[in-house]
């Protein structure tokens, strides 16, 4: 269990101070996959390194199983070689001068607070076993492939059993087929292993299908957290609902019959805390408007832009008075580039946010 | 890292307390210049009276025109010969690269002082055999050629310099994008224009920092002034300083020597600070971009027999015959031109008859010193370049300021810094002078400029995160920095270990000053031998000097080979 209260850093260069984390909490459940999402430069990797232990917070509280591991208002400060958590960095940073075998061993061999009992070679072959990298102990380390380089660095962060596992980015060096494959395999040995993990990343897929909460950060602060699918289906803030997958965005004014927006009054649920006269913006995805004007939603018409052939759809832009809006077809139902097109937007996806 | 364990808190020691030596030596040499009678004495007073000392002598201006014109002569000839050997060696299809670059390597056998006495063999002029030989042929009255001047000097110290400006300017052909030259070219320019107009200028930063470079060893240089110029009153500043410190025929002269100091540190600061705002201006056309050009290869044809003319040229000059006219000398009981005669008479009297007991001193603390040296200042490079680059320290990079420093101003003045140090300062209570740890402790700071380069250049191509894996696996600062950074940084560390004994090895200047019958070094061996107007027997310990470098050479030039590492300093 992790958990991170009011966190706070800002960093200091020669001229400008830049606040990378403001005011970020959360909690993450023993043995959970929680991934914090965003653009770079938002602040998750500090966040991360902050847990670990690599840079000093200005303000907040993190705990680990209930055990403050670094309190500013307490002054309780654990050094990252006593936190005892397994990281896993974005360049892998496997030791070239040590061979697989040393590379696993070193953290039972020179950790500081680690209680090694027990057979060192036994706990690293079983380490490097479960990664599938059994039989290559001898090999030295930079003669691996990226993808074993990036196992080596899984079973390195494992073998000591830490309570809290952090993943910066892992997948990010892998060429793209390689990536697919291990995004499976990542879940499967960190899920096989109980450990609780954060997982950094700036890539919505890799978030998607691994995590079981996501956090969103953008600017240093926490927009949106939940489980994958209610980050996708429904985003709270106009950055996640652009920033996880592509969105229409309508800017409105609530009225009566439903939402005022330059396209005409578009009719779906809208939140409780706005009232008549607020300013909100509507998030329509591209593969949720449908063309063709035979059944429910808001109906429009417009006319096809432009259209752009993406190899499983089409996307179509098609300009509704001033708006553009994007629309994903299946190829075979694809207007033509100039036609005048009937455009649905069904009520249960039009996502209604503050603006 | 938040918070330091043991070991950091003792790389911060060691840094600290190298720093403070560093800075504090400067500031005693400034006191003790501007104090009367007896510094320590309380009835002592300031006084500028050792500046008025040294500006109302005129052989103080003597000395200024004469250190000018020398570093001029000697950045001329080191440029002459050096530029266009690192343009033949990176932008041209010479062949026989690696017999080049070997060459240049052994060419470090050959230390100033030996190249010197090969040259004042040649051209003396009474005894130097060029003169004899050419006052023979065609019956002069007089010797034609005298090497025992300022621009004989500045000729015999820019041959031995001339593989410091090919290596800084090589790096810059190197790096240089071809395309910036191709364009010229497809400009319609041809060969000589593109080389006016578009090299030569792109190559300015970098011909600009070897100049300067140059200039300023050329303006400290001890060896080539004190074996050629010493005896015919010919000085530099170098001399003028030992001389200042060891009069012929009066006490030592210690507040001149502080004020001739405090006017070098002020020297080169100016230089240092007008160096800095040429950088800046230049730093416009940034040729050096880091990136992995290959660079436009010229073709020779049928001017490979001149490249190699003009490389086996320099080599026969700066190395080759120096070399052979010292064997020469050393093997005749009185210098004299090859004859049958001469030959009959040759003998080994000379290595027979050397001071052996003071010799095999001068061996055995030149070999203490030559494993110590470079071991004490690479620990210390290393906890420099950790404070300087990882730890988080306020005002580190003031740190990185300080192991410059002694880059910037001349070695010999940290010599007489410690010289006063140990005499005024600490006298009695830590017994310092005639140690080889004073000896020890300023070659240390002598070359912990170098060192922290080195390290700090190859600690920046460590990838933060593999420490911080390594801390994350629970290691402790003393863990990583034992378990991860000596290991990754131990090619660059053997590389700089060799050169740095290299260095030690040779070392004239600064044990000049500071030796004395207890810690007597090689080179001090030599030199006195040689003013003592042994010359054939100096020939003979310069030749066992060099025979006992040769080991090191060539494992220096096998390394360099291995590791692909090539650089001067």
């Amino acid at each position: 269990m992790i958990e991170v209260r009011n966190l706070s850093l800002t960093y200091h260069s020669d001229r400008e101070s830049h606040l990378a984390v403001d005011d970020v909490s959360f909690r993450v459940e023993a043995g959970e996959f929680y991934t914090l999402l965003g653009p770079s430069g938002c602040g998750k990797t500090t966040t991360l390194r902050c847990v670990a232990g690599l840079e000093r917070p200005d303000a907040g509280t993190i705990l680990i199983d209930d055990e403050p591991v670094s309190s500013v208002e307490e002054g309780i400060w654990v050094p990252p070689n006593q936190r005892a958590i397994g990281m896993v960095f974005q360049s892998y940073a496997i030791w070239p001068h040590m061979s697989v075998f040393e590379n696993v061993a070193f953290p039972l061999r020179h950790g500081v607070a680690t209680n090694v009992s027990g057979d060192i070679g036994m706990k690293v072959r079983d380490a490097l076993a479960m990664v599938q990298l059994d039989g290559l102990e001898d090999r030295p380390a930079p003669h691996l492939s990226g993808g074993q380089q990036q196992r080596l660095a899984l079973a390195r962060a494992l073998v000591m059993e830490p309570k809290v596992l952090l993943l910066d980015e892992p997948l990010s060096n892998l060429d793209a087929k390689l990536r697919e494959e291990m995004r499976v395999e990542l879940r499967r040995l960190v899920k096989s292993f109980g450990v609780t993990t954060i997982f950094v990343t700036h890539e919505q897929i890799e978030a998607l299908t691994l995590s079981d909460e996501i956090a969103v950060m953008s600017d240093g602060k926490l927009v949106q957290e939940g489980p994958p699918l209610e980050i996708y289906s429904r985003p709270s803030d106009p950055f996640v609902a652009n920033f996880i997958g592509q969105s229409n965005m309508l800017s409105g004014v609530v009225r009566q019959s439903g939402i005022e927006t330059p396209v005409g009054t578009i009719v779906c649920e809208i939140p409780e805390d706005c009232g008549e006269g607020a300013a909100v913006m509507i998030a329509v995805r591209p593969e949720n408007i449908l063309l063709g004007d035979g059944g429910d939603g808001n109906l429009l018409r417009g006319d096809v832009a432009s259209r752009i052939f993406l190899g499983s759809s089409v996307e179509c832009v098609v300009t509704v008075g001033e708006v553009g809006l994007r629309v994903l077809v299946h190829p075979d139902a694809a207007p033509q580039e100039g036609a005048n097109v009937a455009l649905r937007l069904p009520t249960r996806h039009c996502l209604v946010m503050r603006a | 890292m938040g918070r330091q364990d043991a070991w950091g808190w003792s790389m911060f020691g060691v840094v600290g307390v190298l720093s403070a030596f560093i800075i504090v030596l400067p500031i005693i040499v400034f006191w003790l210049s501007v104090r009367e009678g007896r510094p320590i004495d309380p009835e002592a007073v300031y006084s500028f009276v050792h500046y008025v000392e040294v500006f109302s002598d005129e052989f103080s201006f003597e000395v200024l025109a004469n250190t000018l014109g020398f570093s001029v002569v000697t950045l001329a000839v080191a440029l002459i010969f050096g530029i266009p050997t690192a343009w033949l060696a990176e932008r041209t299809d010479l062949p026989g690269k690696p017999v080049l670059y070997t060459l240049m390597t052994i060419g470090l056998l050959m230390p100033g002082f030996a190249a010197a006495m090969g040259w004042l063999f040649l051209m003396h002029p009474r005894i130097g055999m060029l003169n004899i030989w050419v006052m023979d042929w065609l019956g002069l009255a007089e010797a034609p050629f005298d090497i025992a001047t300022i621009v004989g000097m500045g000729w015999v110290q820019g041959l031995n310099l001339a593989p410091v400006a090919f290596i800084m300017t090589a790096a810059v052909f190197r790096a240089m994008d071809p395309a910036l030259e191709e364009s010229a070219e497809m400009s319609g320019a041809k060969f000589s224009t593109i080389v006016r107009k578009v090299t030569l200028p792109l190559a300015w930063p970098g011909i600009l920092a070897a100049g300067i470079y140059i200039f300023t060893i050329g303006f400290a240089a001890f060896d080539v002034p004190a074996i050629i110029g010493w005896s015919n009153r010919i000085f530099t500043f170098s001399t003028y300083m030992v001389l200042q410190l060891n009069p012929d025929d009066d006490l030592p002269q210690y507040g001149v020597a502080a004020a001739l100091s405090t006017l070098v540190i002020i020297l080169a600061a100016l230089l240092s600070w007008w160096y800095s705002r040429l950088q800046k201006q230049t730093h416009r056309y940034q040729v050096v971009t880091g990136k992995g050009y290959r660079p436009r290869i010229m073709p020779l044809r049928g001017y490979v027999w001149a490249a190699w003319g003009f490389l086996a040229f320099y080599f026969t000059l700066s190395k080759l015959m120096p070399l052979l006219l010292l064997v020469w000398g050393s093997l005749l009981p009185f210098f004299q031109v090859p004859s049958m005669e001469a030959i009959e008479s040759m003998t080994l009297d000379h290595f027979r008859e050397l001071p052996w007991e003071l010799t095999l001193e001068g061996i055995k603390n030149t070999g203490i010193l030559m494993v110590l040296t470079p071991t004490v200042t690479l620990i210390i490079s290393i906890a420099f370049s950790w404070v300087v680059l990882r730890s988080k320290v306020p005002g580190r990079s003031f740190f990185d300021f300080v192991a410059f420093l002694p880059h910037a101003i001349p070695n010999i003045v940290f010599g007489v810094g410690i010289l006063l140090f140990t005499l005024y300062i600490v006298r009695n209570a830590i017994p310092l002078y005639g140690t080889l740890w004073i000896l020890l402790i300023v070659f240390v700071v002598a070359r912990v400029s170098y060192g922290t380069r080195m390290t700090n250049s190859s600690l920046i191509q460590i990838h933060k995160e593999l420490e911080e894996s390594a801390t994350m696996s629970g290691a402790s600062t003393g863990g990583v920095v034992r378990h991860v950074i000596v290991p990754l940084l131990t090619p660059t560390l053997i590389y700089a270990w060799l050169w740095i004994a290299l260095l030690t090895f040779r070392e004239l200047t600064l044990a000049v000053i500071l030796t004395t019958r207890d810690n007597v070094t090689l080179p001090v061996v030599v030199w006195s031998l040689w003013n003592a107007s042994g010359f054939g027997q100096a020939a003979a310990i310069t030749l066992i000097l060099i025979a006992l470098m040769l080991p090191l050479v060539i494992l220096y030039w096998w390394v360099t080979r291995a590791t692909g590492l090539y650089q001067t300093r």
